[in-house]
């Protein structure tokens, strides 16, 4: 087994695919935090005054809240929040009109990183929403939503264009006192993506926001909104990957969800930013709020998220289940790496009458990394007949990491079911050996049987994501056999 | 205030306790006492705050201080206790009351000489090396802030001492009573059981009231199972339905020893039972398992931990609940793996039936694993009585209120039926029937 150890070796130690920092000139605030630079970046994006004033707020409220340490199976140096830049903008004032307008070195950029804008947006039917650090560059694909009259704007754009609607929904799911990252965006969220479906409208297509972080120590504060009228239907794909960089990066962006009567929103993740050396030095930290309501009859979300990335990824997508007959859905494939941790899961909390829900959660650790699943299914009394199903799994590769499970169940009527499966186990050499015999080297062999582990999820996601997600987790993992 | 009175409270306790005249064991008790007490006025009563508390209010005992419970030498019918005898033939029972031993109420004698079973008090005088060189290094109190208080207030309690390579077959009853006749008085009972190596040995812990009154009881029991030592285990919870009772075991499983933990919670307004087994030696097997039956206002509350620290260890937890009217039923289960545990086996089940509307479960079964070669699983399930079960047995002619009956019995019968001790299960079985018949007469 020694050859497979040197594998594992050679294996973990390959580089980080994606890791390099593009030069752009970048008009960006001095590090610190106080309410002149809550005010100054609600005056830079332009935005009405009620909108300052939530973002206040917000912020008061975050100076009177402690970031919490005691729960999350989690180990990280805390952040120094006065030592942040809260705004980095690319230096071209009036945005590009156009793709030739756009920067050549952005396109640069996205190249490297193989999103080819303007070939695959159109070749594959999705318009992108690209968010270069802070302030949306391009979107495409305006015009063929404005005829199905689908909104996809980025959030600045639509304060000032559809200023109602947003105040209407913004921090209706995630109010800004939720929690002390929520809070924290709440008060300092640089730009993000809007969408809004109106009344029976099928999206006619994927949407898809690619971002990363450029400028150094610059936190991310996304935020994103999706509302989703009667009878509509969207589904939306986030995926992102970064630069290498020495010091750790806050990421803490809070994503709401709507769904009225008969809505469907489906939400897909694939998240790769770069976790860290394999010492663990550096790295993205992921602490995101994503929450999803469905407020109609009938309503329907799901969350599909792939974690391969991030040296800690902390994050919760939950669904509130009000309507009744509502559902939601939570699969994840969460894969930590030499020293990345994660504390993932979902939050089902059941209100109306027969809600379902399901969980579907598969966690992956190799080399040093720790993995936890932390979820809450909570039945209130109200939520009469209501359904759950819970499942998580977790593969061990190598005998220095961990695989956690936190589920929390609270159920209050008697007419309600709920189950709670998980198991944890290793890759099993049988397999290994079994597919070994017929030829294929071990990397592969290993990646197979992750793969198929993981085929639950997978098959959830859009068909583009989950080529991608495949590859993903394959160059994240490959030969790392115990 | 509330704090500062709740810990002079317990401060002027405690060092009447020390005083000269009423001190048993050494100095090195003392020093232990003292250290206890300082570690609990640092850490007080928890919280809900604390995620090990989470779904357990303990606002009653931290908003008044309960003074120490001290009754004396109060007349004590024999019946109460008989009711619970779990071997009538031998009955080696040993009886304490509010955390006194009572020599008229045990009865001690007809034992193999290598078996100690006594009062810590005695055990003190006879053979103070021993009791030093386990008592209080099993239940850690550092983290554990009613583990602290009880390790305060160690006074009496019992000492087991399962000699080597002995097999005893009769089983062991311990007996606290409460008294229940004053409110809001406190009672530490300490256990301590030494199973020597290749020994078995069966413990059967009872815990009751004779009178009404909201008292607290504060126990901390110590188990070290030995290379190769069996032990079965019982704590027999029938206390009051006003009191509260808190309930630690601390057991240490050495080499391929095996224990038997069985836990059954049916009395208090509050009750909590932590279950912390340490697989100190590669091959030990657990088995734990537990039946709580709420009704009324109850609140049971389970916290498991067990800890692999060695390889090729084993570890089996099955807990259900059954839930009536406005009770409360609380599921914390936790399987730590650490990185050189490899091979561990194990597997933890909670399923829980509500049987009103009112009633409340959470559960949370939670695997913390470091090790990669391992085999853990866990299920949770909450829910109620299946309708084709019930249909299928009302189609044969049954009253639905007897099908009911028979599938809630046949539920915590799954648990019951593990349970060797015939008396005890003998027990167990009249409490439910006792309260099937209630919801009956009640239905009618």
């Amino acid at each position: 087994m020694t050859t497979v150890a040197n594998d594992i070796e050679n294996l973990t130690k390959k580089e980080y695919k994606y890791g390099f920092v593009t030069d752009i000139e970048s008009d960006t605030f001095p590090p610190g935090l106080n309410e002149d630079v809550v005010r100054a970046i609600s005056k830079k994006k332009e935005e009405p005054e009620w909108m300052t004033e939530w973002r206040l707020k917000a912020f008061r409220h975050w100076q009177t809240m402690e970031e919490p340490h005691h729960w999350p199976q989690l180990k990280y140096t805390p952040t120094d929040y006065q030592s942040i830049s809260y705004f980095s903008q690319p230096k071209k004032k009036d945005g590009p009109k156009s793709l030739e307008e756009v920067d050549p070195k952005l396109l640069e950029t996205y190249e490297k990183l193989g999103i080819p804008l303007h070939e695959r947006a159109r070749l594959a039917g999705v318009a992108v929403d690209a968010v270069f650090d802070s302030v949306s560059v391009v979107t495409t694909f305006k015009e063929t939503l404005q005829k199905a009259g689908v909104i996809f704007c980025p959030i600045s754009e639509a304060l000032r264009e559809y200023p109602d609607l947003v105040k209407k929904y913004l921090g209706s799911v995630v109010p800004q006192t939720d929690n002390f990252f929520a809070a924290l965006n709440s008060a300092v969220f640089s730009d993000g993506s809007f969408v809004y479906i109106p009344k029976g409208v099928r999206c006619p297509m994927e949407l898809s926001t690619y971002f990363r972080i450029n400028e150094a120590s610059t936190g991310q504060f996304e935020r994103t909104l999706i509302v989703a009228e009667e009878g509509s239907y969207v589904s939306y794909l986030e995926g992102c990957t970064a630069p290498m960089r020495d010091e750790n990066q806050l990421h803490a962006a809070v994503v709401e969800l709507v769904a009225m009567d008969d809505a469907k929103i489906k939400y897909s993740t694939v998240q790769n930013w770069y976790p860290g050396d394999e010492e663990g030095r550096g790295g993205i930290y992921n602490f995101v709020t994503k929450r999803g309501k469905c407020a109609g009859r009938n309503s329907h979300i799901s969350w599909t998220q792939v974690e391969t990335g991030s040296a800690v990824t902390w994050k919760y997508p939950s669904c509130i289940l009000q309507g009744d007959n509502s559902v939601g859905e939570f699969y994840s494939v969460a894969l930590t790496n030499n020293y990345q941790q994660a504390d993932t899961g979902t939050k089902m909390i059941h209100l109306g009458k027969n809600t379902k829900s399901t969980i579907i959660s598969k966690g992956i650790s190799a080399g040093r990394g720790q993995n936890a699943y932390r979820g809450l299914v909570k039945i209130m009394k109200g939520a009469e007949n209501s359904r759950n199903y819970t499942q998580c799994d977790s593969l061990l590769i190598g005998d220095r990491c961990g695989a956690h499970t936190f589920p929390y169940i609270d159920v209050r009527n008697t007419s309600s079911l709920v189950e709670h499966e998980a198991s944890t186990s290793k890759i099993a050499e049988d397999q290994l050996f079994y597919v070994q015999q017929r030829g294929l080297d071990m990397e592969n062999a290993v990646s197979l049987i992750v793969n198929g582990f993981c085929k639950d999820v997978f098959r959830e996601l859009p068909m583009e994501f989950a080529v991608e997600a495949t590859k993903l987790l394959a160059v994240s993992l490959e030969g790392s056999v115990g | 205030m509330e704090t500062l009175e709740l810990q002079d409270t317990y401060q002027q306790d405690s060092q009447q306790l020390r005083s000269p005249c009423a001190t048993t064991g050494g100095a090195w008790l003392n020093e232990l006492r003292g250290r206890a007490l300082q570690r609990f006025a640092e850490l007080g009563i928890p919280t809900v705050k604390q995620e090990a508390w989470r779904f357990t209010n303990l606002r009653a005992l931290s908003r008044e201080p309960h003074r120490l419970a001290d009754t004396g030498n109060l007349e004590i019918d024999p019946a109460i206790l008989d009711r619970w005898a779990v071997d009538e033939a031998n009955n080696h029972r040993i009886v304490l009351v509010d955390g006194r031993f009572r020599q008229d109420l045990s009865n001690l004698d007809g034992l193999p000489d290598t078996v100690r079973f006594t009062h810590l008090a005695a055990e003190w005088a006879r053979d103070p090396k021993f009791v030093e060189s386990h008592l209080g290094r099993y239940a850690p109190f550092d983290g554990d802030a009613l583990t602290a208080l009880n390790t305060a207030f160690l006074q009496d309690g019992v000492v087991i001492r399962i000699g080597r390579d002995l097999r005893l077959t009769e089983p062991l009853h311990i007996l606290y009573l409460s008294s229940g006749q004053q409110a809001k008085r406190v009672s530490h009972p300490r256990t301590l059981i030494v199973a020597e190596s290749f020994s078995e040995s069966v413990v059967v812990e009872t815990y009751l009231a004779a009178g009404e009154a909201a008292y607290w009881t504060n126990a901390v029991t110590e188990l070290v199972v030995e290379p190769g030592a069996r032990v079965t285990h019982y704590l027999a919870e029938f206390e009051n339905e006003h009191a509260h009772h808190i309930h630690t075991l601390a057991a240490v499983l050495d080499r391929d020893s095996y224990l038997e933990s069985q836990n059954i919670l049916m009395g208090a307004a509050l009750a909590r039972n932590n279950v912390r087994v340490a697989m100190n030696g590669a091959g030990a097997e657990a088995h734990i398992n537990g039946l709580f039956l709420g009704h009324g206002n109850q609140h049971l509350d389970n916290d498991i931990v067990v800890d692999h620290r060695q390889p090729h260890c084993s570890s089996h937890q099955n807990f259900r609940g059954i839930l009536d009217d406005k009770s409360h039923g609380v599921f914390g289960g936790r399987i730590v793996v650490r990185e050189d545990a490899q091979k561990t086996d194990s597997s933890q089940s909670n399923r829980n039936l509500l049987l009103s509307d009112d009633a409340r479960v959470d559960t949370k079964p939670q695997l913390e694993i470091y090790a990669d070669d391992v085999k853990c699983a866990h299920g949770a399930t909450t829910g109620q009585l299946a309708e084709d079960a019930l249909f299928y047995l009302e189609s044969r002619g049954v009253e639905p209120r007897d099908a009911r009956d028979i599938l809630v019995y046949a539920f915590a019968h799954e648990i019951i039926e593990q349970m060797k001790l015939l008396p005890l299960r003998k027990q167990l079985e009249a409490v439910l029937l006792d309260r099937f018949s209630k919801i009956r007469q009640l239905g009618e």
